[in-house]
């Protein structure tokens, strides 16, 4: 039961980013690193909960999500969540997301007296 | 260009056939001298007639699908002890016990992000549709009535390794989330083609039947190249923690996109945004921007023999060998370092040498018996050459947990033992 707890800490420091210790983990949370809202929709849909995927109603899953969203500070306690105020909601990090600009590591592939 | 003191590779080749004389006139090298030995199991050794030759052996098809001897139970997939979540986590390929470059179905690595289902292909079905003139839907029947084709690529997960300590013990702990093998199949161009792609057709978004219903947009582009729907693995049928009864296969892109269990293909005008391609598998740099659609998995190799955890008998001959891959196409080089990457040294490249698959690399050691720090350093066709880790860190940083394609040094201690040199 300990360990499920712990695993239970840990992900809810995940949900929201929790800012006291900024661990690798955490700098992924939702509201700190999630560039698009309606992913965590999508996400919910389709593989939670872990135990019984696509169990949840439509409804549910946005209740879920305005919950989760609300615990990372994007929404109000009593915010009422539908397709079109999901994806008008705009995400902290979305301005961060840039394309691939590798190769960005050069290695001079020296051979002697390295 | 060749220094007496450079030892080209032709060179140590003659020092070593020399040494090999030498060492065989002198002590016993590599083969043990002819005479009794005692103890326990001598029954069964020279000059005696071991037991298995006095009693007839198991008869035909008493495993009608053969499995390894019972000698090498240890040679299995290698899972991290502290894995919190069994259905989404990982097991690596025992690449220090393998040969070659063809992984075994077997040991082939697994990365899951809800678990393996078990599915009846005969109640499995491909959905296309989207940007398509005729959405369609086939069954695994269906698939098989295409023109097939079968070709050998790697898989590799995008993290493997992280950039951060604590790393690997063995070459299997440290970059076992990669192997390769023969897949058939059909090519996925020949399936959109039945369908008819739209002109504004840009991405394809792939979903497997698992419960995670990994989800991963991949370009059109590339779908169009050399992407596979994949139905076999080394001349068998798929198995289900390799994606039965489908799988996507595209070459040199993270393991992730190779979409297993496939069941719907939605063509699109642009990318889903899906968690695993957003909140996952997105490279997080150390100024706070992150990589989206970081595809590629950039040349690297590792010496898998010797490597982490084994030991050497003692001075004398011993190959490097190791395996080499890029996503970007063919392996070009090898070089090998013995001496902390101070000098460095072309290996053999064993043949066939192919596009986006692991290439075996050869290198003859006549080991002193002092204690050495040994790497390999890959170059691909295009130019590209696998970078120091402190290469890498000093332009990404180490927040990421993907694309990590750094050479990795293993330490030989003058007892033979070897570890691994960046702990």
């Amino acid at each position: 039961m300990r360990r499920f707890d712990r695993r239970a800490a840990s992900l809810a420091l995940v949900l929201v980013g929790a800012a006291w210790h900024v661990s690798a983990q955490e700098r992924y949370g939702i509201g700190r690193y999630w560039p698009y809202a309606p992913t965590l929709f999508d996400y919910i849909r389709r593989a939670m909960p872990l135990n019984a995927p696509q169990s949840l109603s439509d409804t549910d899953v946005y209740a879920v999500s305005a919950y989760v969203l609300h615990l990372n500070g994007l929404l109000p306690a009593d915010a009422t969540l539908d397709a079109k105020t999901l994806s008008a909601l705009k995400m902290p990090n979305r301005g961060m997301f840039v394309g691939d600009p590798r190769p960005d590591v050069k290695n001079p592939a020296c051979t002697k007296d390295c | 260009m060749a220094e007496p003191d450079n030892h080209p590779p032709v060179t140590s080749r003659r020092r070593f056939l020399r040494g090999a004389v030498a060492g065989g006139i002198a002590a016993g090298s590599l083969g043990g001298e002819a005479r009794a030995e005692t103890g326990k199991g001598a029954d069964n050794l020279p000059p005696n007639v071991p037991e298995w030759m006095k009693t007839p052996g198991d008869p035909i098809g008493s495993q009608l699908y053969g499995m390894p001897s019972e000698h090498e139970k240890n040679v299995v997939r290698n899972i991290p002890k502290n894995a919190a979540q069994l259905i989404s986590a990982a097991s690596r390929s025992p690449l220090q016990d393998l040969d070659g470059i063809i992984t075994p179905n077997g040991l082939f690595y697994e990365r899951h992000h809800g678990g393996i289902p078990n599915i009846d292909p005969a109640q499995h079905r491909l959905i296309l549709h989207g940007l398509v003139d005729k959405p369609l839907i086939f069954t695994m029947e269906d698939i098989r009535r295409f023109p097939s084709q079968s070709r050998i690529h790697f898989i590799e997960c995008s993290g493997n390794p992280t950039y951060t300590k604590p790393y690997g013990k063995t070459a299997s702990d440290l970059v076992g989330l990669v192997s390769c093998a023969e897949w058939t199949g059909v090519a996925l161009k020949v399936v959109l083609q039945e369908a008819g792609l739209k002109p504004d057709a840009k991405w394809v978004v792939a979903e497997g039947a698992d419960a995670a219903a990994m989800t991963r947009s991949i370009p059109i582009e590339k779908c169009l190249e050399d992407t596979m729907l994949a139905y076999s693995q080394n001349g068998e049928r798929l198995r289900p923690q390799q994606g039965y009864p489908l799988r996507l296969v595209v070459p040199g892109y993270e393991g992730n996109m190779n979409v297993k269990w496939v069941r719907r293909l939605k063509v699109t005008a642009e990318p889903v945004y899906s968690r695993e391609e957003t909140s996952k598998y997105t490279d997080l740099m150390a100024d706070g921007s992150a990589r989206e659609f970081t595809f590629y998995m950039e040349a690297k190799s590792i010496i898998t023999r010797p490597s982490g955890g084994q030991r050497l008998s003692g001075p004398g001959f011993h190959e490097i060998t190791g395996i080499a891959w890029s996503g970007h196409g063919k392996i070009k080089r090898v070089d090998i370092s013995l001496d902390q990457g101070k000098s460095w040294q072309e290996a053999q490249l064993q043949e066939p040498i192919l596009t986006r698959a692991l290439t075996r690399f050869r290198f003859p050691w006549h080991w002193d018996g002092s204690p050495a720090v040994i790497q390999s350093r890959a170059t691909d066709e295009s130019g590209y050459v696998q970078p120091t880790l402190a290469e890498l860190i000093a332009v990404r940083g180490e927040n990421s947990f993907y694309h990590n394609n750094a050479i990795w040094p293993w330490r030989i201690a003058g007892n033979g033992e070897i570890s691994n040199a960046q702990v």
